[in-house]
């Protein structure tokens, strides 16, 4: 047998094998957490709040949190991304410094460690820009801002999930065809009409799909919250920007880690866990179908 | 022209074509006149029966013209050169029916007793006319056609002298005017002949130089301005 | 300068992509309500002239000139000229049809919109105009809100001549606007040109000479970022005065 006959038939193997691998341990997890968490769901587990330390009640009060928390972050997060990838695009010239350093810096971001940006949004919003809104919005002596809040947090997600959006965005910038900038330029139109008229709604697929990015990434996130906003247990919901929040994520951690009767909580983990995959989930199917709606809107 | 294109094999094609329709016609002219000078009757037959090999080559060539606009969509020179080609075929064949008209006369005349008028001039002239612009033609001169142009003064010239001399023939006697006639038709053949050639030689300057000078040939232009 | 009779006059006009010198000092007098039809082999410079004419090689990187270009007696180049307001004053179609991604409607609704028309009776009314004047108002008023794209290559085509009419041009730019289309759709595009001269000043790159010899009154031969020969088309075709003009549009070039 030949070495290219031989690896003709190696090749294969090893990267079925490898594939093999990926299915079984995701399937194993999602099994996992599905056969455990099933039995816990119920209309009062997702309704109510928790009980008698965590051990017994619903997590209502999470699942809100959580929700509330990427939709801020995606407010944020897609929009500031979406218009930094325009800049970088659309006005700064491919070889420039700035770009450059820009792409730099953007990568760079995507490298940090979540816990990393947890601690910057601690020192940054909570301990910096916290006082200084309290200064001038609070009332004398009052801490409204300058402690964790769900506001704090979402932002925090959001500088986390703009390297994700940005390169998205870019990416789908650059694909939007030369020829009908031109089109759009020779018919007398602005830079900035055909930006707003053209590009954008051509990249609005890949301006979605940075949001799906962003909200994948950052649903599950735990790190940059954990010093930022979210609460260990809140008995009511939050209802302003300067309210902690109680998160599913941080909610299975602190059960299996922080109860002081770990095993009374393990069905609520387990079911915890599964709602947190669901949420994130609907999230991104909401996502891709509202591209993919878009995209058939676009390419009618 | 650095290269030789599979398109100009087809004009050369064509340009033989032409060339090889002329030689034929002027053959035959001279066929017809040397049936009427030497009153050879069989050689008249000839000519007279002849006629129809000419038209199939005019109708070759026009063939082959039509399927050349077609395919190669000619410009510039090529454009120039089929557009006369046609014009000049045509040409040939009608200097080709003279021909046989000069032989269909010359067969009236030839049982008949010869009237004293010899044409041998005018037909030399018109044989060196034809012969000079089938020259033009191979050799792409536009010398050559242009003296065509100024021969075709002297053919004015014999018709009016020849017409003077016969018109008298026939008033000497009324027997005469029959054969007179027939004489005058020659010397008109011969002219219009002089004619077609002046044509032929137009259209050799009209694709060589891309001038027209139909109707404005040189003595005729420089006149208005002498005159003043 | 004949100001009277030329629309647009370029005096010396130089092109450079950074380093390569793309246009040679080309001075050409342009007639109003006229066809003019440039021509020559890729790489000679006819599209970037063109390109010139409505400053859209502005957006290319590193690209300079040097002359004047003027249009109505105005130099294009000056610093008080709104880029803006000259390519909707010289409109242009492209080699290959780029409709927007949107509605037959919107596609030519586009550039009244830019340009501040704001009343839905005024842009449908341009709308209309617009395609009729396009031959395209008949094949298209029933799906006047289907996607552009749905459209064949020469309507799309022919859409993109109408969205460039109705921001209300005084020049047509055209760069080979039908080489990419079959010769039905070729010909319709030919007989708009010939519709649109009476009231427009085109100006067609295109690399088929036979389609310059149809659709144009003049003709100029470029070469080499040169402008080899302008004149009457008809000349041009069956007379050229350059040797090198006749090499090439008998096809002995090279």
């Amino acid at each position: 047998m030949t070495k290219k006959r031989f690896l003709d038939i190696a090749v294969p193997a090893v990267t079925g094998l490898c594939v093999l691998f990926v299915i079984v341990a995701i399937g194993a997890i999602m099994i996992n957490i599905i056969v455990n968490g099933w039995s816990q769901i119920s209309l009062k587990f997702l309704t109510s709040a928790p009980e008698e330390g965590m051990t017994a009640g619903g997590i209502f009060p999470a699942i809100m949190g959580t929700f509330y928390r990427t939709i801020i972050m995606s407010l944020v997060g897609v929009p500031v991304g979406t218009l930094t990838a325009i800049f970088l695009c659309e006005y700064v010239s491919a070889n420039s410094p700035l770009l450059r350093m820009v792409r730099f810096a953007v990568n760079t971001l995507a490298g940090i460690p979540s816990i990393v940006f947890g601690l910057f949004g601690l020192g940054f919003f909570v301990q910096f820009v916290g006082p200084g809104m309290d200064s001038i919005f609070s009332a004398e002596g009052q801490i409204q801002w300058a402690q964790p809040n769900i506001l704090w947090a979402s932002l925090t997600m959001a500088v986390l999930t703009l390297p994700v959006v940005i390169v998205s965005v870019e990416e789908s910038i650059r694909t939007v065809p030369h020829d009908i900038r031109e089109a759009s330029l020779a018919l007398g139109a602005t830079r900035w009409q055909t930006i707003w008229r053209v590009v954008v709604p051509n990249s609005i697929t890949g301006i979605l799909t940075g949001a799906v990015l962003a909200v994948s990434r950052g649903a599950g996130e735990v790190a940059p919250i954990l010093f930022t906003g979210a609460a260990y247990f809140l008995p009511n919901l939050t209802h302003s920007l300067s309210d902690q929040f109680m998160d599913l994520g941080y909610h299975v951690y602190i059960m299996s880690t922080q109860s002081p009767d770990v095993d009374a909580t393990r069905g609520i983990q387990y079911g915890t866990t599964l709602v947190l995959l669901c949420l994130t989930f609907t999230l991104n199917a909401a996502a891709i179908i509202l591209r993919y709606r878009m995209r058939k809107r676009v390419n009618a | 022209m650095t290269a030789k294109h599979y398109f100009d094999v087809e004009y050369e094609h064509l340009r033989n074509a032409i060339v090889t329709m002329g030689i034929e016609v002027e053959q035959h002219l001279f066929k017809a006149i040397d049936a009427h000078l030497q009153y050879n009757e069989a050689l008249a037959d000839t000519v007279v029966s002849y006629d129809h090999v000419i038209d199939k080559m005019e109708m070759e060539v026009d063939d082959l013209c039509v399927k050349l606009f077609a395919k190669l969509q000619p410009m510039a020179f090529d454009l120039r050169f089929l557009a006369s080609v046609i014009k000049i075929n045509n040409d040939f064949e009608r200097i080709g029916d003279q021909a046989v008209s000069i032989a269909r006369h010359s067969l009236y005349l030839i049982p008949r007793p010869r009237l004293s008028v010899d044409l041998t001039p005018m037909t030399m002239l018109a044989k060196e006319m034809v012969h000079h612009v089938i020259d033009a033609l191979v050799n792409n001169n536009i010398y050559f056609a242009q003296d065509v142009l100024v021969m075709e003064e002297n053919m004015d010239r014999f018709l009016m002298e020849y017409m003077g001399s016969i018109e008298a023939i026939m008033k000497q006697d009324p027997k005469n005017v029959r054969r007179g006639i027939n004489l005058l038709f020659i010397t008109r053949c011969l002219e219009r002949i002089g004619d077609l050639t002046t044509n032929v030689a137009e259209d050799i300057v009209f694709y060589m130089n891309a001038k027209d000078i139909r109707h404005s040939h040189p003595e005729g232009e420089e006149k208005p301005g002498s005159a003043g | 300068m004949e100001t009277e009779r030329h629309q647009i006059v370029t005096r010396n006009l130089d092109f450079f992509y950074g380093d390569a010198k793309v246009l040679h000092a080309i001075n050409m007098n342009i007639e109003a309500l006229r066809v003019t039809a440039f021509i020559g082999p890729s790489g000679c410079g006819k599209t970037t002239f063109l390109r010139c004419l409505n400053r859209m090689n502005d957006l290319i990187k590193g690209a300079r000139h040097a002359g004047d270009i003027h249009i109505d007696g105005k130099n294009i180049f000056d610093r008080d000229v709104d880029v803006v307001s000259l390519r909707k004053r010289v409109g242009m179609v492209f080699q290959k049809s780029n409709p927007f991604p949107k509605s037959v409607f919107d596609n030519v609704a586009y550039g009244p919109r830019v340009n501040g028309v704001t009343g839905s009776r005024d842009v449908e009314r341009i709308v209309e105009r617009s395609l009729n004047q396009a031959a395209l108002w008949d094949e298209v008023k029933d799906r006047l809100h289907d996607s552009a794209l749905g459209l064949s290559g020469g309507q799309q085509q022919r859409l993109c001549i109408a969205r460039t009419l109705a921001v209300d041009p005084e020049i047509i730019l055209m760069d080979e606007p039908a080489s990419a289309l079959d010769p039905i759709s070729t010909a319709k595009i030919e007989d708009l040109i010939a519709e649109l001269k009476q009231k427009y000043t085109i100006i067609i790159v295109t690399h088929n000479m036979q389609q310059a010899a149809r659709v144009s009154d003049y003709t100029a031969f470029f070469l080499l970022g040169e402008l080899i020969e302008m004149d009457e088309t008809q000349k041009m075709f069956t007379n050229p005065s350059k040797k090198t003009t006749e090499d090439y549009i008998t096809g002995r070039f090279g």
